[in-house]
């Protein structure tokens, strides 16, 4: 692929990086400034784009650095809105009998593959992602898709490791009962 | 006596389950869960869950 060819195509990225910064970031503003630095970023280093790896994943990697830039920026408003969210108390009394047993039986999800094979499972991935209070959004995704350990997300949001974990746990809860209910719940036959 | 020290219910085991993603449990805690989980088959499943979506989400840039 020649330079200009290359070019085009990381301009052809900005939707899905767009996208995916929202939801890790939470704030447009933001989401627009990350990915915006990675463009450039990309396209002033694109002779450096070795082809070894896909382009798509050579400017995720980007995005990834610039999300992180972004955080930094941002620490005291980050910082803030993870401290009231870690004092929240949800204890999902609704799931466990008294003796803290579960109420009902999951469902079985089936082989994985098939529901990543199926572009539809990102959309309610995604929306459940969205529903999630963005505090605890931005731990989640820094520790699933960012893939950063928790005491540099402690760093990061200025929370304790402890709460860092409660957060995390909440997260996981909400987007297990979330995908539950919109992607595996059996759908209503047509009338 | 050691078996009522060992079980946890479903509700912590699903605490252990999500923070075993984030650190390395402690033996006891390690046990405790192991030991939930042979007997549960309803938070056996939500640890597949639990890895689902860790799978999942690393997959939304593909």
């Amino acid at each position: 692929m020649d330079t200009r060819n290359l070019q085009q195509t990381v301009g052809e990225l900005r939707p899905t990086l767009l996208r995916i910064a929202r939801l890790q970031l939470r704030n447009d503003t933001w989401a627009e400034d990350a990915v915006s630095e990675t463009l450039i970023s990309a396209l002033e280093g694109v002779d450096r784009f070795s082809g070894q790896s896909q382009l798509k994943t050579w400017v995720v990697g980007i995005l990834k650095h610039k999300i992180i830039d972004q955080f930094r920026r941002a620490a005291k408003e980050i910082s803030i809105d993870a401290a009231t969210e870690a004092a929240q108390v949800e204890s999902f009394d609704e799931l466990y009998t008294a003796d803290g047993h579960r109420v009902d039986q999951p469902r079985e999800w089936g082989d994985p593959e098939s529901a990543y094979s199926r572009v539809q499972f990102f959309d309610v991935l995604q929306l459940c992602l969205d529903e999630l209070p963005p505090a605890l959004a931005r731990v989640f995704m820094m520790r699933e898709w960012l893939e950063l350990e928790t005491a540099q997300i402690c760093k990061e949001l200025g929370v304790t490791a402890t709460n860092s974990f409660v957060m995390l746990h909440r997260a996981r809860i909400r987007l297990r009962e979330c995908l539950e209910l919109r992607w595996f719940a059996p759908k209503a036959p047509a009338s | 006596m050691i078996g009522r020290w060992l079980k946890i219910t479903c509700r912590q085991a699903q605490v252990l389950m999500s923070e075993r993603q984030d650190r390395a449990l402690g033996r006891l805690e390690h046990l405790r869960l192991r030991l939930h989980l042979t007997a549960c088959d309803w938070c056996s499943r939500i640890a597949r869950h639990f890895r689902f979506l860790s799978e999942a989400v690393r997959r939304l840039d593909r």
